[in-house]
């Protein structure tokens, strides 16, 4: 385990002392052992744990949770932009459940430990001639995150990643250890799927993958509004598409992936979007107050600075990208038919209000599944994202545009930004009672919530 | 006005250019690390310092280091436990002490943190 109660005394006695310390007194308590906060990968979630903790096996997790009496949050990579995490009591890492467990050849069914980065499942994957059959367009998170929250990435014939799990282990409150399945305690388990670390902490999953594969990806720029009629052939023609509209702007970049049999790798370019993302910082910077020349440089910009090179290789290596600029995020699921003209309505708000953000718009498409806690269970889905340099205040411009979502029905993503409590939720979701009735029974004494759950599942 | 944006669609090109040209830097080996310490470098600090496309200052890369060791042990242990820039808080490693947070920085840059 990582860090003993001595070690955690020890700790809290370090804060004490940096408190009572004084500017003349943080140099000399600098020097020692300092509480390390734990924040989530954009800095906007902050909490200072009593413990940080890392089990070495699944009985030492069992024993732990059997014995502590705080609250208990399980990390993952942190980024959720939500406060999934925050709790002054214990988090628990799964960095030691990882790697690829067990697989099979004729069910193309593969079991990783939950604590495994999505990013290192791609060659062990490729090693049993496997593969995601989708995936989100980062690969930081953990698994068992990702699972967690219904992390996705674009298709309407694609659900997210809770869709695609058929097995998992899961460590509940009392210390027990439950393999649950479509045979073995069927509701727990699709209630499970979608959980937000809300029934237990999990360690390991099983997937259904898909014969490896490799994708080409195509970029292109066009005319926002030329875009959004032409999805619905969009949409047909390619099998992974998504839509990144410039804000402020005329023009989106237009994103497909479709498999390919192509043998020679085009790899992607090294960098990541900060060059992209740098260059719409400046025209922000210096022609915000000028919208019309604004938006004239950002159509130029993008129809003629920014390269967009095809891309084939194997397929987790292209769903993938390198974000290396760090911002916050809001996104909400419509309902798919209202995708196309909720996505008009922000971007119109966002340009006639000229609300402050640089960083484009994200309209993607997943399929509808039937898992209770899942933004896309029941119906399928647009998702909607807008995103806020961290250096920049996301709150004021969330507020204007998150209505927008709730005039369309929008389910908000639970790992991103969002204003709603229990209240409204429970209308969003059909089957919100049968969720929070399997977790009070799965966790009557609430060890795995914070007060951000508390709020979002309306317990008292 | 035409003046104007021809000269801001310039700088914009110069702009675009400029993230071209960089080289790779020449990256001397790390020394090993425990057992323990690869885990953990495995799990967190790998997916961006060994990933070039990542912007982050590479293992073994002591020009990119430089400066970065430059600014004393203070800064740039608060720069990884709180995050900086394009740097996330913890380096994703949400478990890691600071002496680990120390030893692996110090791995990958290859001097002392003092």
């Amino acid at each position: 385990m990582r860090m003993t109660r001595r070690e955690l005394v020890k700790q809290l006695a370090a804060l004490a002392a940096l408190g009572a310390a004084g500017s003349s007194g943080l140099a000399r308590a600098a020097g020692r052992l300092r509480p390390i906060p734990w924040r989530n990968w954009s800095g906007g979630q902050l909490c200072l744990p009593a413990a940080r903790l890392a089990p070495a096996t699944e009985a030492e997790l069992a024993d732990l949770l059997k014995k502590t009496t705080g609250a208990v949050r399980a990390v993952g990579s942190g980024h959720s932009f939500s406060a999934l995490v925050p709790t002054e009591g214990s988090i628990v890492s799964l960095a030691n459940f990882t790697g690829l467990l067990a697989h099979d050849a004729a069910s193309l069914q593969a079991e990783f430990g939950a604590g495994t980065r999505i990013a290192d499942m791609g060659e062990p994957l490729k090693s049993i001639g496997q593969a995601l059959p989708n995936m989100a367009d980062i690969d930081y998170q953990t698994l068992a995150g990702a699972i967690s929250t219904s992390t996705h990435g674009t298709g309407p014939k694609f659900g997210s990643y809770s869709s695609t799990v058929v097995g998992l282990r899961l460590v509940t409150a009392k210390g027990e250890v439950l393999d649950l399945d479509a045979q073995h305690q069927p509701e727990l388990f699709n209630a499970a799927r979608c959980s937000l670390g809300s029934l237990g902490v999990i360690t390991r999953v099983r997937l259904q993958n898909r014969k490896a594969f490799r994708l080409r990806r195509k970029e292109w720029i066009g005319d926002t509004e030329e875009l959004i009629q032409q999805l619905p052939q969009l949409i047909t023609q390619h099998a992974h598409f998504e839509l990144n509209s410039l804000l402020h702007a005329n023009v989106s970049v237009a994103t497909a992936l479709d498999e390919t049999t192509e043998t020679q790798n085009l790899p992607k370019a090294g960098g990541g979007d900060g060059e992209a993302v740098g260059m719409l910082e400046w025209v922000d910077r210096n022609f915000r107050n000028s919208p019309r020349m604004q938006a004239t440089l950002l159509d130029f910009t993008a129809r003629h600075l920014i390269n967009f090179p095809p891309v084939v290789d194997d397929s987790w290596r292209v769903f993938a990208n390198v974000r290396d600029i760090r911002f916050n995020e809001m996104e909400y699921e419509v309902p798919a038919e209202a995708g196309p003209a909720c996505l008009r309505e922000v971007l119109a708000l966002i340009k006639s209000q000229n609300l402050h953000s640089f960083i484009p718009t994200e309209f993607r498409y997943v399929r509808g599944d039937d898992i209770p806690l899942s933004m896309f269970s029941g119906r399928d889905s647009c998702a909607i994202s807008v995103h806020q340099a961290i250096d920049l205040d996301y709150h004021n411009f969330f507020a204007q545009v998150e209505p927008i979502f709730w005039k369309y029905e929008g389910r908000p993503h639970w790992g991103k930004l969002h204003n709603l409590n229990a209240g409204q939720l429970s209308k969003l979701y059909p089957r919100f009672k049968e969720f929070t009735e399997i977790r009070a029974a799965m966790d009557p004494g609430g060890k795995f919530l914070n007060g951000h759950l508390r709020s979002i599942l309306g317990v008292l | 006005m035409k003046c104007r944006t021809l000269l801001c669609i310039a700088a914009l090109a110069a702009l675009a250019a400029c993230g071209k040209s960089a080289a790779p830097a020449a990256v001397q080996p790390a020394a090993p690390l425990t057992a323990e310490l690869q885990k953990l470098y495995d799990g967190s600090c790998k997916t961006c310092h060994s990933l070039p496309a990542s912007g982050a200052p590479q293992v073994g890369d002591a020009k990119a280091w430089a400066p970065r060791l430059a600014q004393g042990k203070e800064v740039l242990l608060g720069h990884v436990i709180n995050g900086y820039q394009k740097m996330p808080p913890m380096g994703l490693c949400m478990q890691c002490s600071e002496e680990e947070f120390i030893a692996l920085t110090e791995h990958m840059s290859g001097g002392r943190l003092q």
